[in-house]
Order: C-alpha cells, then sequence, then structure tokens
C-alpha cells in the first residue's frame, strides 16, 4: 500500500492565511431601488458608488480589485467587518457568498447620535461572518442591499474607519 | 489493556503566539470625564491622575507572555509577527455621542472607531450595553508599541469592565 499524499497546491503555504482591507470611498444609492450589488468593483453612476477596497495587509495575495478574496489555501475562513456606518435611517444587508453562494448575511446599523467633535451621525459596526470552509481557487464576495433609505457606509483613503479581515482560523 | 494508538498525525501547534490581555473591572477603573471640551488620551494613562473630572480607565489586571509588556497605556511587543487587537467594554448610556477611539502602533492611526450603542435599558432597568471592536491585522517588529487613544467629553458617557486583548495570530 502506498503512503498517503499530501494535498499541494504546487507551492508549499504552511501560514495561516490572512487579508486586511480598507474602503477608500463611500459605498451609497440612492435609488430607491433594491437591486443588489458587489461591493468593491469601483463602479461609479450618477448617485451610486459601490466603493473602492485597498490592501493594508496580507500574507497571499487574496484580493483583487472586482470586490472578491480569492482564496489561495484550503481551509476554514471567517471575516470581519469593521464598518463605519452614515445616518441612521433604513439598515442596509451585506450578504457574504463563496462562488456566487450566500453563507452568511448581516444587517448593518447605525443607531442615531453624532460623533465626539463632529456633526455627523455615524458610528462603527463590527461584525463577523459564518464560518466557511474554502478550497483553492473558491471566491469570496460581498453583495450590498443598499437604497436610497438606508444607512450609506463611509470610506477614506488615509482614515481607517472601515475595513475587512478575512482569516484562516 | 493495551495503549490507546494513534491514528492521525498532526503538524505541531506553534505554541509561541503572544498575547496581552487587560483589564479593568469595576467603576472605580471607569473611562470617562465630565469635562465639557473634547479631551484626548491613550486608555489607561496616568496623565489625568491629579483630575478629578477624568478617569481614563486605568487597566487592574495585565496578563501577558514574555514578550509583551505593557506601561502607563502603552504595549511594547518584542516578537515580530502578525497581530489583531479586541477591545471589548460596557456602556451606561447617560450620552447622546459616541466616542472616537484610535488604535496606534508606533503613534501612527490603524484604526478609527466611533462606538454608539442603542441607549436601550437592560433586564434590570440600568441603561447598559457591552459593545466591542477590532482592529484590522497588522504586523509587528520587535520593540514596536501599541497604545488605544479616545477622544471624548462629558456627553460621551462612562465606559466600564474595558477589555484589551492584543493577539500574535
Amino acid at each position: 500500500m502506498g503512503l498517503p499524499f499530501k494535498e499541494s497546491l504546487g507551492t508549499d503555504i504552511v501560514a495561516k492565511q490572512f487579508s486586511s482591507i480598507q474602503l477608500t470611498q463611500n459605498i451609497f444609492n440612492s435609488s430607491n431601488q433594491t437591486t443588489p450589488f458587489v461591493i468593491g468593483t469601483g463602479q461609479v453612476l450618477s448617485g451610486f458608488q459601490s466603493g473602492v477596497f485597498v490592501v493594508i495587509n496580507e500574507n497571499a495575495s487574496l484580493y483583487n480589485n472586482n470586490g472578491g478574496f480569492i482564496i489561495r489555501k484550503k481551509g476554514i475562513y471567517k471575516v470581519e467587518f469593521s464598518l463605519r456606518m452614515k445616518d441612521s435611517l433604513d439598515n442596509p444587508v451585506l450578504v457574504i457568498k463563496k462562488n456566487n453562494i450566500d453563507f452568511s448575511a448581516i444587517v448593518l446599523a447605525c443607531f442615531g447620535g453624532v460623533i465626539v467633535g463632529t456633526t455627523t451621525v455615524s458610528m462603527t459596526f463590527t461584525a463577523l461572518s459564518n464560518i466557511v470552509e474554502c478550497n483553492i481557487g473558491d471566491v469570496i464576495t460581498f453583495e450590498a442591499v443598499i437604497k436610497s433609505s438606508t444607512s450609506s457606509i463611509e470610506g477614506d483613503p488615509t482614515i481607517p474607519m472601515s475595513y475587512i479581515n478575512i482569516i484562516e482560523i | 489493556m493495551s495503549k490507546p494508538y494513534q491514528t492521525e498525525t498532526y503538524e505541531e501547534e506553534d505554541d509561541t503566539k503572544e498575547y496581552i490581555n487587560l483589564f479593568s473591572l469595576g467603576g472605580e477603573t471607569n473611562l470617562s470625564t465630565q469635562r465639557i471640551y473634547i479631551i484626548n488620551f491613550t486608555v489607561g494613562t496616568d496623565a489625568y491622575d491629579n483630575d478629578p473630572q477624568t478617569n481614563t480607565g486605568k487597566f487592574t489586571n495585565v496578563n501577558k507572555t514574555s514578550s509583551m509588556n505593557y506601561s502607563n497605556g502603552i504595549i511594547t511587543i518584542n516578537k515580530s509577527g502578525i497581530y489583531r487587537l479586541t477591545f471589548r467594554g460596557l456602556f451606561f448610556i447617560i450620552h447622546t455621542k459616541a466616542p472616537l477611539f484610535f488604535v496606534k502602533k508606533n503613534g501612527i492611526t490603524i484604526a478609527e472607531i466611533a462606538i454608539h450603542v442603542t441607549r436601550n435599558n437592560d433586564i434590570t432597568g440600568q441603561l447598559l450595553e457591552s459593545f466591542m471592536f477590532l482592529s484590522p491585522i497588522f504586523n509587528i517588529n520587535s520593540g514596536d508599541n501599541v497604545r488605544i487613544d479616545v477622544s471624548i467629553e462629558n456627553d460621551v458617557g462612562y465606559i466600564v469592565n474595558q477589555n484589551v486583548f492584543l493577539q500574535e495570530l
């Protein structure tokens, strides 16, 4: 009987995979339509913006600029969200997908009240995704359901106020 | 009786991961000010010891591994690696404005977090609510330091039972 073989990528990736990305543009939709859209694609239309993320730290190239993480190592992952929400209207929804299939959904919230020193009704919303098992090549994306009556998500190129971590656990 | 035998083998766990766990328990170590204008300080610092209007949330319990040091609000790390910080606390909700927290590495802001809570009562009728936030994942080089700065005024309320957990991933 032969020895059991070890699954391999062709290159040895031993370290736990992780990536942190920072939102550099606001995400909003001024329309009353609730058509979901993938965030982080850089799409800009009149009254609409899907936002742009930049990588701030990772140990392998996981994030691509179409708004998704491409998994480079088989494993179990979780996603952490720290999002600065603006205004306190209805709550938008963020759906997290693996290969375009939902595996987690988060209702984002912004309670009424300004940030100290400002007149802006805004707050940070922190959430964790469900745990998901991934294979090499799987793609994780984030789809938002945001319209004119829901809070927008704030991003800034210099202030790290909204960011997403993906971590192999 | 024969000895149990092992049917699977595992990679040896890295048991050298560093962490520091800082606690402030009880009302005497709350984070608050009665000043009517914004003040900015490092959580846990002794800089306001002579100010009866301000409590900086001093940490009364410090648990840590050998490469971590803590003094006067500053965490110093003597092992390079990938780290992430978690902050937990309770809010006495007699406020209307969100405090701003700044997670800083070597004095540079790596996360800016605004905390709002619902201002609802708990089951005992107290305006009390827990909250938490996460930092992005960030690199540490030996000798780097991490601290949490905060901007508050008297309309921000009291934060108690603060817990800062900085862990190597």
